[in-house]
């Protein structure tokens, strides 16, 4: 039978919307974790829903990162986020993608998945306060960057360990 | 890439928490006065006097409370109500943020009142 579809672009696409899902359960799973009761810092995420991100980069290529991640943060908001905080989520995945693409583009990159984690979630959280500080017209925000740049280095940890496993188990299996 | 742990991730992890405590000690010490910023603009209070200050915006209502030479969100019908979980804020550049309703309270140190809308005594 033909589909017109040969089948890498139908393995790509499988691959992705799976990683897609992934990363909206991870999202889900922390929806239901009230952080902001223990860490009262607006914005400070576990972020795990970037380890499907990363496994999307390393396996397929940036434009896969870039759907997932995106993708996630649009549906992530209409599923159980709030539509307002959607712009804020939006700056902070773009200023991630970024960073991402950045290290990924480096041909002997010293550091492992710990140090991009750690890096890109530094820059999300930079990208939020931005959005934020323009929308709020106020530049106050940027107080909390050093308890977020904290957040970044102990989340983008948890985050990269998690990363270099699940990737060194999948290599395992191909 | 590399999928191990490897001294230069190391080197990332103490860079961002060195450029995060750093940020920190810039931070400047004990504040007199503290803004309200609303949808409708900002006010300024001084800390020495004790008051409750009921705050109306974007559709939400809050309560900030000014005791003990600090200010504190002390009530919010916002969803996350992370305002309130902040605590009672003393340091000048400290701030107490409810994202949903566009409210900041900020302690400041007097004189530089240029772009408040109101000084209350």
């Amino acid at each position: 039978m033909r589909t017109g579809f040969s089948r890498d672009v139908t393995r790509r696409v499988a691959e992705d919307a799976a990683l897609l899902v992934a990363a909206l359960a991870l999202s889900y799973l922390e929806s239901l974790v009230p952080l902001g009761a223990v860490l009262p810092i607006p914005g400070a995420k576990p972020g795990l829903a970037h380890i499907a991100v990363n496994v999307a980069a390393s396996r397929r290529g940036m434009k896969d990162a870039a759907v997932v991640s995106l993708l996630r943060v649009l549906i992530a908001a209409l599923l159980f986020g709030s539509l307002p905080s959607l712009l804020y989520s939006l700056t902070g995945a773009v200023f991630a993608l970024v960073v991402l693409a950045a290290c990924r583009s480096l041909p002997k990159l010293p550091f492992s998945f710990v140090g991009v984690s750690v890096l890109t979630a530094a820059a999300h959280n930079l990208g939020q306060l931005v959005a934020v500080s323009l929308t709020m017209h106020e530049a106050a925000l940027f107080s909390y960057l050093p308890v977020l740049l904290l957040c970044a280095a102990f989340f983008g940890t948890l985050t990269g360990i998690l990363t270099n496993g699940i990737l060194t188990r999948l290599e395992k299996l191909r | 890439m590399r999928l191990r742990f490897s001294p230069a991730d190391g080197a990332v992890i103490v860079a961002v928490v060195t450029v995060a405590l750093a940020l920190l000690l810039f931070r400047g010490a004990g504040g007199d006065s503290v803004s309200v910023t609303t949808d409708g603009g900002t006010v300024r209070y001084p800390l020495s006097v004790a008051r409750e200050i009921p705050v109306e915006s974007a559709g939400h209502r809050l309560v900030v409370r000014i005791t003990d030479g600090g200010a504190a969100i002390v009530e919010a019908d916002c969803p996350d109500r992370i305002c309130v979980a902040t605590g009672l804020i003393r340091t000048a550049g400290q701030t107490a943020v409810c994202v949903p309703s566009h409210v900041i309270v900020k302690i400041e140190n007097s004189g530089g009142a240029a772009d408040a809308d109101w000084i209350l005594p």
